[in-house]
């Protein structure tokens, strides 16, 4: 987990911070609609707290309540550099199930992008694409 | 306490969940928990109401996206259970059928301006032809300008009808040749009393894609201006028919046809398909080739041409 100089970010639908392990992790905060402010912030988090390093992005879902197509649109990333280097998304409840089965249905992600319902097998996953912390 | 009540009072305590320690007074235990079953049925009733009411309200929303009204949205309450997971599902496959249909007209309305433009541009060029020719003086070379002109326009009209019609990729090819028809009568200034062209027999609708309409309208285009040119020399009177339509083989798979045929001089014996001496006999083969058909002449009386393709 976050070791106490590691920088945690709050914002209204997200926590996001970079773990020791080399993993960024995002968490949607319980019932959140991820609109297109938040999901914009949330990149920017995600930029901040990676510096000039691309990580693998860890993304709890398991408690998002929606998502707008706007903000659905800015994470697939069309016509940006994607700035991680591989996607794992917690799912748990059937709201989490759809959205997180979306996103890999509706886009073509340019990083490799799963679902998963247990987190110790997302992080198994990504610690592929990790890089050790500077 | 009868046995048959003890058997009760299990029951509704295992339903309930409730603890009644007081065998004292088990009648009103079993009452109280008869009453909590009777909350719990209510319970479960409104939620199955509740539930009747979700699913009706998501078909409500399908049945306006299959519509594609996409102003109506399903309810997702925060339980985030099985109905509210469909209706988000149903929510965000309507935003995206919207965005998609959006993003479909403006790539129709792309699809018209750049079929209008190349008209217009194929026009200009049309129009440059015609200045330049003003100023020659050489009958042949004058010819040669007419016939690029007319080739020109040729490909200009299948633009100019698929801009025209609803349907953006292909163009009725029946109702290209009527238009084509009027063009070249007034093109080649021929007098109506003199030769007369008779299509009135092609009504159908046969609807062509580009790919096959530009090289039929070239094809039209070289026989009806060969008729034109060579056909009725120094002002001699005849007819020019004009046929489209399937031809319905028995042994073999159906074809298009397409024949003009004139009853003018017919064609010099010398002139030979396999070897072409003009660039208009060339550009019917290479067409005629390019659609996979066949080309035949016949010179029986007048002249002529019949070119089959395959309907593909």
């Amino acid at each position: 987990m976050n070791s106490s100089e590691n920088k945690i970010i709050e914002l209204r639908a997200f926590t996001s911070w970079l773990g020791n392990d080399g993993i960024c992790y995002t968490v949607v905060k319980p019932n959140a609609i991820v609109n297109l402010q938040d999901a914009q912030e949330n990149t920017c988090s995600v930029k901040e707290i990676s510096g000039d390093t691309i990580y693998p992005l860890l993304v709890n879902l398991m408690e998002i309540k929606s998502i707008s197509k706007e903000a659905r649109d800015h994470f697939s990333m069309q016509n940006r550099t994607p700035g991680v280097s591989a996607i794992a998304m917690l799912i748990r409840s059937p709201v989490s199930r759809v959205i997180g089965n979306f996103f890999l249905g509706m886009n073509r992600s340019a990083v490799p992008t799963k679902l998963f319902t247990v987190e110790s097998e997302a992080i198994l996953w990504l610690k592929r694409f990790a890089v050790p912390l500077k | 306490m009868t046995e048959g009540l003890d058997d009760i009072f299990n029951v509704v305590a295992r339903i309930t969940g409730g603890k009644f320690n007081d065998d004292a007074n088990k009648k009103e235990a079993i009452l109280t928990g008869l009453l909590l079953i009777e909350k719990k049925l209510e319970n479960v009733k409104a939620e199955k109401k509740k539930n009747a009411s979700q699913i009706n309200e998501i078909l409500d929303v399908v049945l306006s996206l299959a519509q594609l009204n996409y102003t109506k949205k399903a309810t997702v309450s925060e339980k985030k259970n099985d109905f509210d997971a469909l209706a988000l599902g149903i929510n965000m496959l309507g935003e995206e059928l919207q965005s998609s249909t959006v993003s479909l007209r403006e790539k129709e309305v792309l699809l018209k301006e750049i079929h209008h433009r190349v008209k217009n541009n194929l026009q200009v060029i049309t129009s440059l032809l015609n200045l330049q020719s003003e100023k020659i003086t050489q009958p042949d070379l004058l010819e040669t300008f007419m016939e690029s002109k007319n080739r020109i326009r040729a490909m200009a009209l299948v633009h100019e009808k698929l801009y025209m019609s609803d349907d953006l990729s292909r163009i009725d090819f029946t109702e290209y040749m009527h238009s084509f028809i009027s063009y070249m009568d007034n093109s080649h200034n021929l007098n109506p009393e003199n030769v007369q062209i008779h299509v009135n027999a092609i009504t159908q609708s046969h609807f062509f894609k580009i790919d096959m309409a530009i090289p039929c309208g070239l094809i039209l285009n070289e026989l009806i201006s060969n008729s034109f040119k060579y056909a009725f020399p120094e002002k001699r009177k005849g007819n020019i028919h004009l046929f489209f339509g399937i031809e319905k083989k028995a042994e073999s798979l159906n074809h298009y046809i397409l024949e003009v045929a004139d009853d003018g001089v017919g064609i010099p014996s010398y002139v030979d398909l396999k070897k072409p001496n003009s660039l208009g006999l060339q550009l019917l083969e290479m067409l005629t080739a390019q659609i996979g058909g066949t080309l035949e002449l016949d010179r029986t009386v007048g002249t002529k041409f019949t070119v089959r393709f395959p309907i593909s």
